[in-house]
């Protein structure tokens, strides 16, 4: 498939945004990640310009970049609007409806907090947390749903984004929220999760595929050899500038490697020095190269008829 | 709840808008197979393009070609004005000043009434690929040049020739397989052809019939994917593989012994005098007809004596004391001979032995064991009924695979053999006629050679020489035409050799012309040999600064190679724009069983200063003052092209156009000139059909009511049986002018004699195309050909962007394994060399081609900055042209063209080459040629074409927000 | 109904007819214009609706074949690519199956596209909207055409009888007739998209008997030859 740019940044600083809104609202309702926060004071003003406020607009806007720069791929976004529409089948319209559901629910929940409707903003905050949940398997099910790429039709991608964006979070909240002092024993297992499934996800990529080009024209049961003699046009049309991106498993597995080691384990080895800003460049940028990964290596079934 | 189309459709919004929309007949121009078309236009521009389902030629189908006509309608690349070559500006710099019809028109006449008062044949006329050499040839003839041809002698002139001299009928477009009834067909050498639309309509037939199809060619593609075999020959070759065939059934006797006797010369008596005058010619009796042996009368008789019972083999002894055999007994000497042996044909053709014996035998099963009977009483030559037809159903076409080799005339000749020993001719399930086809052999026209100032030829410039009296050539002995066509280089090229004519002229061999006047050829580029010479040689100058041909004059629509080498330019049509006539007296698109013609009319005011060539024609022959063209007075008999097509008389009631003639306006084929007859066909859309009666349908080359019907329209002149020439007479007189033994013409050098002595063979012979007789075949190991494609015609579609999209270069084909074992990858760039020139050209692997051939698409790669394209087109920048590597002249003899020795016919494709890897790092095709000053380049933008507003179907939001 | 085609790959020559017919066709109509970027310059290309690709196809101890291979959507049951749809263009028919897409709803996302198995949905990068094989849902119902014009433009010009439409809901449409009698296959049949049209696979050369030849040739050859009575 081919990697459009927009949609790498897209997926990957959304799912951090996400991620780090996820885990700010789990530090701050559950304590589980100590927050340094002791309510919110009387005064409203000051009260805006708390840490975990500031920390809460930071995810909004990560995932708003995102969401923004995921409409740069859009070939007509004047339409974007429509998208809202089909909540019954599609999963982009899942993900597109509890995105932008993501920006109310915030705000009731931002005035909850400023009113110290302490329920209220419990509740809420719970609502949220099942949101972003929901919002991110939404996303991965665009890919995951898809049988025509059998790469992303894979068993560990949702599970991976789910993983891979609370990472994300976590890294981010590392680095922004430094004086929570993350303990290895949270960071260490989670990294160690995601480096497990993007290992289980790799290693899946090598199993046979059941479509090939016999399938693919109806000559199965011949088990004959099918060669393209001729695509019908001379320059590349939209399928194959979409869906065929040739590169050679020498960069593929380069790119595998740097990919775990800057995404999970350097960012492990710079938290545990408490390197939190390194940490999190590691892993975003490794984060974009296992995105990149994610679509290069995936393999559209329409690339049988190309013999490619 | 199931709904009904209808309830559906009472649904739909109204997509097209009906009130506005137009629809007119014409045909099809996007190649010249001549389909029917129905176009539908909203306000002046096209909306849609569709086939005719009435009309005879495609039944309402269209091809890749034809339905991008919008796309050519569209095209930048149109002339837009008449144009003169910049005064100052080099020939060939592509720099042009527009001007006026007037002046344009005034230029010519007053260039070329100069040359008609005094030497009227420093005019050449030629055509490509046009559909009115009717037209054409008759202004020729009354300009009073013979220097004028249509594209024919480099296309196939060979399968018309070997058809005409043979059976009466030919390949090409004289001739159709018997779609309806055929259960076994051979197709020779045919990517695409002329036929398009029929011939995939016919493969549906027989594949639904369940009929057997076996192609023979070296290449896998387009027709040949479909076949139920596929025979892999090496090019060049199918000669000896025909003639293996008929070593086999001759072997075997598997020969239709009573069409032989009946309808061919084989019982005919040939005189056996080695070295006297008369060796080898058709013995004859006091009235000059030919005899044969009567095995009741055990004498020699008339061929014309019904009585007879002709021997079929023996040697005899004529009363008057000459030794005669009949011409089968030649045959079987000829042919039973071991070197016709399967095993000895499998070396030089590349087909297993076994495959040859085979497939003989399969066509003898399917001639002789399902022979087809169809009850129609029918009346012979001789006046004998019939009750019924009988039907040998093995069919077979041939085209440019076997007549664009040099030996393509008698490996033509040995395939009408083999037809003709099946029985085939003809007949039902056979190879069958088109009218006016067949004729009688050769047709009795003669080539003019007389020539005067201001006056018409007295015979067409082109005809049918029988013996060497007939050769255009001057006392001693040389060449009268300008294209040498009908000297002793090409006694029979029956359509010239257009593809000599840039070279002769410039060589001023035999004589310097002073205009070269070229309609719709692209004689710059893919139309001639050796492009990149000829383009010099159209630019080449005297010592004085003259160019050495001093006038070129173009007409064509588009911005072709050739018009940047023309010092005129007139600008025609589109052929959506201009009434024409697809003539009987032309290449008709009559089918088997009716004789057909057609007209276009023109469906778009041209937006344009442009006049269709047919107009001008006209004019000009006014201006002239051509004897036919003239009236009493010495005014312009015709107001234009309707008018004159209307009057002109061939003949009595003979014109261009067979329907709605006469007074009732309903005398078809024949009757006098009717001033609706343009109104007729277009109620008619656009086409007129004769269907025969049944009893017409066969055996017309002995098929008395047939011939008498023929004769009345002046398709033949008179009624004899067309007896089929398996042994050729005509070909022999030749031989016995090139042994001295003839009073007429001799061949005046020992290479001519040596020439003529090898392969003018009155039986079909096979012998080494030319080029590959004077190579070394480890030097040049590969053969290199092309192919059309089925979605492009020739040069004319790189313009047309939806065509363009499906190919925008060519790539070399080669064999996957042969080019793994030279190293040459697959996208791989590679020289490719020929004792001519050499290119470069990106190669491509597959499977389906024989091993020692490569091949490339024809006509793809364009010049710099013509037909409307930018710079970076990949047309000019990847596509290539396998021209460059083909000469106009053979490796060795200076001056001997690179033609079948017989008929003239370009040999486009005797052409060897080596190939060796490329390893500079240039994505290009080499030669690159600079290109015009002056490109007509469309916008490199996008386009969108539509006609009127398009309406949305569009789906409701509650349906998309709720429906599951 | 279930609307669609058969496409005969024993008779497909690959002439590009039904693809050029499918371009003029839907260059206006409902669908309407179709792009043709760089028309005159470096690498042509637009959508087309439907496309011919050229095979090369060997099975062991056999001689290879070449296969023509026209596709345009396959109007599939289980059209996942209306599933993924976030705007509701995209749609499937409920009335006769066919599959298209609101050029007004379109937000361009190529989601569907991805979806496709069969590459039969391509962007018209200009106009920012997907393009597709509309059936000639535009043809087959205009009731102003003559009933035997009602027909996808492609199928009306195939000029090898290649492409056929029909109903496949009726048993004795032809599309079923063909399907049934020459074995009509699904396309990536394990996808599960269960595609409409169905392709008609190359049939098994006919054998044809070779003349049985007398083994003692005595009447051969010139020699032996002995004349027949034939009257002239
Ligand atoms: N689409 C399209 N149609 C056209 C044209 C076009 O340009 N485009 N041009 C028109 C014109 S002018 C003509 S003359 C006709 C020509 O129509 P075709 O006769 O079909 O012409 P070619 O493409 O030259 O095809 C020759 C075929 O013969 C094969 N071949 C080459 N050498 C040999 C050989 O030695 N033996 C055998 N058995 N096969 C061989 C080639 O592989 C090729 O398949 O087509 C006409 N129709
Ligand atoms: N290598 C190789 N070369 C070949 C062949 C081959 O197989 N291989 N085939 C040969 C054969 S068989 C042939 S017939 C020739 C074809 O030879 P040509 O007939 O010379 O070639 P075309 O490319 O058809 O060019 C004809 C010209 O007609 C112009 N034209 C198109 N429409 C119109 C119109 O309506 N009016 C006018 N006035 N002009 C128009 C075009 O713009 C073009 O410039 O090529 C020959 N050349
Ligand atoms: S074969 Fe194609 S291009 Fe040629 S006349 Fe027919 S429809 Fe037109
Ligand atoms: S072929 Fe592709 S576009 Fe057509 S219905 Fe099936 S999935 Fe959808
Ligand atoms: S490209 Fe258009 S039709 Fe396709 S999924 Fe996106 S919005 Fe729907
Ligand atoms: S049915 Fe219509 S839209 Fe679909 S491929 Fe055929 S011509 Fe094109
Ligand atoms: S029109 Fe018919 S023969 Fe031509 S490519 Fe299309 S399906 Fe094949
Ligand atoms: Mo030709």
């Amino acid at each position: 498939m081919h990697p459009a740019l927009s949609v790498l940044f897209f997926t990957v600083t959304s799912g951090m945004g996400f991620g780090l809104l996820f885990c700010l609202l789990f530090a701050y309702h559950y304590g589980v990640f100590p927050l340094p926060l002791n309510g919110l004071s009387d005064n409203v003003w000051s009260s805006l310009t708390q840490p975990y406020l500031i920390d809460i607009a930071i995810a909004t806007g990560l995932f708003t970049l995102g969401l923004i720069s995921s409409s740069f791929h859009l070939a007509n976004p004047k339409n974007a609007w429509r998208s809202f529409t089909r909540f019954r089948s599609s999963w982009l319209s899942r993900e597109a409806v509890f995105a932008v559901l993501m920006y109310p629910v915030l705000a009731i929940y931002i005035g909850a907090l400023l009113f110290e409707m302490t329920l209220a903003a419990n509740l809420i905050g719970l609502a949220l947390l099942v949101l972003l949940l929901v919002l991110v398997y939404c996303t991965a099910m665009i890919y995951a749903s898809l049988k025509t790429i059998p790469q992303w039709h894979n068993r560990y991608v949702s599970a991976g984004f789910l993983i891979f964006s609370l990472i994300s979070g976590l890294m981010a909240y590392a680095a922004i929220v430094p004086e929570a002092q993350l303990n290895s024993l949270i960071y260490l297992p989670v990294l160690g999760t995601g480096l497990v499934i993007k290992l289980l996800y790799f290693h899946s990529l090598g199993e046979p595929q059941i479509s090939n080009i016999n399938t693919a024209t109806g000559f199965g049961a011949s088990q004959a050899s099918i060669t393209l003699f001729d695509t019908g046009h001379s320059s590349r049309n939209f399928s194959q500038r979409e869906f065929i991106y040739i590169v050679g498993p020498k960069t593929t597995n380069l790119a595998r490697k740097v990919c775990l080691i800057a995404a999970f384990v350097l960012p492990a080895a710079l938290l545990t020095m408490n390197w939190t800003w390194a940490a999190l460049a590691s892993h975003y940028l490794g984060m974009l190269l296992e995105r990149w990964l994610f679509f290069v290596e995936a393999k559209h079934v329409i690339r049988h008829y190309y013999s490619t | 709840m199931p709904q009904s189309p209808a309830d559906i459709a009472a649904k739909l919004p109204r997509f097209e808008n009906h009130a506005e929309q137009e629809t007119h007949f014409t045909t099809c121009y996007m190649c010249a197979c001549r389909c029917g078309i129905k176009v539908t236009t909203e306000n002046e521009q096209i909306r849609f393009i569709q086939g005719n389902r009435n009309h005879p030629v495609n039944k309402g189908v269209l091809c890749g070609k034809g339905n991008a006509g919008i796309m050519k309608q569209n095209s930048p690349a149109k002339l837009k004005h008449p144009m003169r070559r910049k005064s100052g500006s080099e020939r060939g710099s592509g720099e042009f000043e527009a001007i006026s019809w007037d002046e344009a028109l005034d230029i010519l006449t007053k260039r070329l009434k100069n040359i008609r008062d005094t030497d009227p044949k420093k005019l050449a006329f030629f055509t490509g690929r046009d559909q009115m050499q009717a037209l054409t040839g008759l202004w020729a003839s009354q300009f009073g040049t013979i220097n004028w041809a249509a594209h024919g002698g480099f296309c196939s002139v060979n399968m018309a020739s070997a058809g005409l001299y043979t059976t009466g009928h030919s390949f090409w477009e004289f001739g159709d397989p018997d779609w309806d009834n055929t259960r076994y067909f051979m197709l020779w050498g045919v990517a695409e052809d002329h036929a398009s639309n029929p011939i995939k309509i016919g493969l549906e037939k027989l594949k639904k019939r369940g009929a057997k199809f076996v192609a023979i060619n070296p290449v896998r593609t387009g027709y040949q994917a479909i076949a139920d075999e596929w025979i892999a020959i090496k090019p060049g070759t199918d000669g000896i593989f025909a003639l293996s065939m008929v070593h086999v059934l001759l072997r075997e006797r598997l020969i239709d012994e009573e069409f032989l006797v009946r309808y061919t010369n084989a019982p005919q008596l040939i005189i056996q005098n080695p070295g006297g005058n008369n060796d080898g010619l058709v013995h004859r009796d006091q009235d000059g007809n030919p005899t044969l042996w009567c095995q009741s009368s055990e004498q020699v008789t008339s061929a014309l004596n019904t009585d007879a019972n002709p021997a079929l083999v023996g040697e005899y002894t004529t009363d008057d004391g000459v030794l005669v055999k009949t011409a089968m007994s030649l045959i079987l000497e000829s042919y039973l001979d071991e070197q016709y042996a399967p095993e000895q044909a499998a070396k030089v053709c590349g087909i297993d032995a076994a495959d040859i014996e085979r497939l003989a035998l399969e066509m003898a099963h399917v001639a002789f064991k399902e022979t087809i009977e169809i009850k129609t009483p029918w009346v012979d030559w001789a006046g004998r009924e019939h009750e019924s037809f009988i039907g040998r159903p093995v069919s077979m076409h041939a085209m440019r695979g076997v007549s664009a080799h040099s030996n393509g005339f008698q490996t033509c000749r040995g395939i009408h053999l083999l037809q003709a020993l099946l029985g085939t001719v003809d007949c039902p399930g056979g190879h069958l006629a088109k009218p006016p086809y067949p004729k009688h052999i050769a047709p009795p026209i003669k080539p003019a050679k007389a020539m005067a100032p201001n006056t018409p030829l007295n015979s067409p410039p082109l005809g049918f020489p029988t013996s060497p009296d007939d050769l255009v050539i001057d006392d001693d002995g040389n060449p009268l035409r300008i294209d040498k066509a009908y000297s002793w280089d090409a006694p029979l090229a029956n359509h010239g050799l257009m593809h000599m004519v840039i070279k002769n002229a410039v060589n001023a061999d035999p004589y310097p012309i002073d205009t070269l006047i070229l309609f719709m050829a692209n004689m710059a580029w893919n139309s001639s040999m050796n492009t990149a010479q000829t383009m010099e040689m159209l630019k080449a100058k005297n010592d004085d600064g003259e160019y050495k041909i001093p006038f070129i004059v173009c007409s064509d629509a588009f911005h072709s190679e050739t018009v940047d080498f023309a010092d005129l330019i007139l600008p025609d049509t589109t052929y959506l724009e201009r009434y024409d006539t697809i003539s009987i007296l032309d290449r008709p698109i009559s089918e088997a069983h009716m004789a057909c013609d057609a007209i276009r009319q023109p469906i778009i005011n041209p937006d344009r200063d442009v006049r269709p060539w047919q107009e001008v024609l006209i004019d000009l022959a006014g201006r002239l003052k051509f004897p036919q063209f003239t009236n009493d007075e010495g005014k312009p008999r015709y107001e234009g092209y309707e008018d004159f097509i209307v009057n002109y008389e061939k003949s009595p009631g003979i014109g261009f156009l067979a329907g709605w003639r006469g007074d009732n306006q309903n005398d078809h084929l024949l009757g006098e000139p009717n001033p609706e007859q343009w109104e007729r066909y277009k109620e008619n859309e656009c086409f007129f059909e004769f269907e025969f009666p049944d009893n017409f349908k066969y055996f017309r080359h002995a098929n008395k009511e047939y011939l008498e019907f023929a004769q009345s329209l002046g398709w033949v002149n008179c009624t004899d049986q067309i007896v089929i020439e398996l042994y050729s007479e005509k070909l022999q007189s030749f031989r016995l002018a090139a042994l001295g033994q003839s009073d007429g013409p001799q061949p005046q050098t020992q290479a001519q004699r040596d020439r003529i002595l090898r392969y003018f063979e009155p039986l079909p012979i096979y012998y080494q195309p030319l080029e590959q007789q004077e190579i070394t075949k480890d030097e040049y190991p590969f053969f290199a050909i092309t192919q059309r494609p089925m979605h492009m015609y020739h040069s004319w579609d790189s313009q047309n962007s939806w065509l363009r999209q499906i190919t925008s270069h060519n790539y070399l084909y080669m064999s996957e394994s042969k080019a793994l074992e030279l190293g040459i990858a697959d996208l791989g760039w590679v020289w490719v060399e020929s004792h001519n020139a050499k290119i470069r050209a990106q190669v491509k692997h597959m499977q389906g081609v024989q091993a020692d051939t490569v091949w490339t698409w024809n006509a793809i790669g364009k010049r710099k900055g013509n037909w409307g394209l930018s710079k970076d087109a990949p047309e000019s920048n990847k596509g290539f042209l396998l021209n460059h590597l083909i000469s106009e002249s053979l490796p060795k003899q200076d001056g001997i063209t690179n033609s079948d020795p017989i008929t003239g016919q370009a040999a486009w494709y005797d052409l060897k080459v080596k190939i060796t890897p490329c390893y500079e790092k240039d994505d290009k095709s080499w030669p690159q040629f600079e290109g015009t000053k002056n490109p007509m380049t469309a916008s490199t933008q996008d386009q969108s074409y539509q006609c009127g507003e398009s309406v949305n179907l569009k789906r409701s939001l509650k349906d998309s927000l709720f429906k599951k | 109904m279930k609307l669609g085609l058969t496409v005969d790959l024993d008779t497909c020559v690959g002439c590009h007819g039904c693809a050029t017919a499918c371009k003029q066709w839907n260059s206006s109509g409902t669908i309407g214009p179709l792009t043709d970027l760089n028309a005159y310059a470096d690498e042509p290309d637009g959508p087309w609706l439907n496309r011919i690709r050229t095979y090369e196809v060997k099975a062991e101890n056999e001689v290879s074949k070449t296969v023509h291979f026209p596709m345009s959507c396959l109007h599939c049951e289980n059209a996942e690519c209306v599933t993924v749809c976030p705007t509701g263009a995209s749609y499937k028919r409920e009335e006769d199956g066919i599959v298209l897409v609101d050029q007004d709803k379109c937000m361009g996302c190529n989601l569907c596209a991805w979806a496709c198995p069969y590459g039969a949905r391509e962007l018209d990068e200009a106009q920012g909207v997907m393009k597709k094989c509309t059936l000639c849902v535009d043809r087959i119902y205009d009731q102003e055409l003559e009933p035997e014009d009602r027909q996808p433009a492609c199928v009306l010009t195939c000029p090898t009888g290649s492409r056929k439409f029909g109903d496949f809901d009726d048993p004795t449409s032809e599309v079923s007739l063909l399907t049934a009698s020459r074995k009509g296959v699904d396309l990536m049949p394990e996808l599960g998209y269960a595609p409409t049209n169905k392709y008609l696979p190359p049939r098994a050369a006919p054998q044809v008997p070779t003349h049985a030849t007398s083994t003692s040739s005595s009447d051969a050859g010139i020699k032996g030859w002995i004349n027949k009575m034939i009257a002239r």
